[in-house]
């Protein structure tokens, strides 16, 4: 037995195939379920920028711009003095409270990882469910 | 309800309307499941992948901007789904390459006979079978582009993947078809 097809028989008897391959049937219809499964999701909310937002976010920055207008604009003898008196605090601090850096550092580790709490709550229980 | 124009679903939607993405639902399903099944080859799993395609577009679709149609946007979701199923699915089409450097063409169903060049049945049937045989890399490429007729710029653009990777996987597929074929001998073929 030969194959008498030629490349170009070839050619479109692959192009036919491919592009005549059927397509399946669904073998039941999926909105039900899908409807279903939606009903238990919030529905989606357009993200919007809320008044909150916006004064929250102008409060910083006008913050920020404060203290960099501030460093910016004092003498440099008050920024010396200020420089002078964070030392000697600090130094302070070590000699007299030599528990409180520490403390600090850690706690705020401890507050920042404490924030995450609720959110790991929320997915064990949606992973729960 | 009378047709409605899918734009207006969409907007509806956006807007938590769950009757409008019921009929998106209906009027895509079959589609996205398809290319489920396509690439999965189980129907369970590809009815489950379909489903989750659209409760994922459901919670994803006030980020849906209008910039590609809505089909494309759901294979998309649909394309990251399978990638989550089949780990070693998006190395495969990365390892393509873009070696092909022939341009191919921008073919289109050549449909005014379906049944044009075909021999025979089996001649259909040996083919539809080593389509279904390829690996699962260019099934979906194929998938993308001849079942649900995407340009080679809609597959890159959808996939993430250069220009040149999409053609080639293509090219490379149309190969193991040819290749497929040659080996094929119809029992009405006579000796010359």
């Amino acid at each position: 037995m030969d194959n008498p097809l030629t490349p170009e028989k070839q050619n479109m008897l692959i192009e036919d195939a491919l592009y005549t391959h059927p397509i399946a049937a669904m073998p039941r219809d999926l909105t039900a379920d899908v409807m279903a499964h939606i009903q238990a999701v919030p529905a989606p909310r357009p993200f919007r920028l809320t008044w909150s937002d916006f004064a929250l976010s102008v409060v910083i920055s006008m913050c920020i711009g404060a203290i960099w207008f501030s460093l910016n604009n004092l003498p440099p003898i008050v920024v010396a003095q200020i420089r002078k008196e964070s030392i000697l605090l600090y130094q302070y601090l070590l000699v007299n409270a030599r528990w409180l850096v520490p403390l600090l550092s850690f706690g705020l580790a401890g507050f920042l990882s404490a924030l995450t709490i609720p959110y790991l709550k929320q997915e064990l229980t949606k992973n729960s469910r | 309800m009378p047709d409605v124009p899918e734009q207006l679903l969409i907007q509806r939607a956006q807007k938590g309307d769950q009757e409008a993405f019921a009929m998106l639902v209906t009027d895509h399903q079959r589609y996205v499941y398809n290319l489920a099944l396509r690439v999965l080859k189980n129907e369970e799993e590809a009815l489950d992948l379909a489903q989750e395609t659209f409760v994922r577009a459901w919670t994803a679709l006030p980020n849906f901007r209008g910039q590609s149609q809505f089909r494309t946007w759901l294979y998309r979701i649909a394309t990251n789904l399978c990638y989550n199923r089949l780990p070693n699915l998006r190395r495969s089409l990365n390892d393509l390459g873009d070696d092909v450097i022939a341009e191919l063409p921008e073919t289109g169903p050549a449909l005014d006979n379906p049944a044009r060049g075909f021999e025979s049945r089996e001649l259909r049937s040996y083919l539809y079978k080593a389509i279904d045989e390829l690996d699962e890399n260019y099934r979906l490429l194929i998938s993308l582009r001849y079942q649900n007729e995407l340009s080679y710029d809609e597959i890159a653009g959808m996939l993430n993947l250069p220009l040149g990777t999409v053609k080639t996987g293509l090219f490379r597929a149309k190969e193991q078809l040819r290749r497929a074929l040659e080996t094929y001998q119809e029992p009405s073929w006579t000796i010359p």
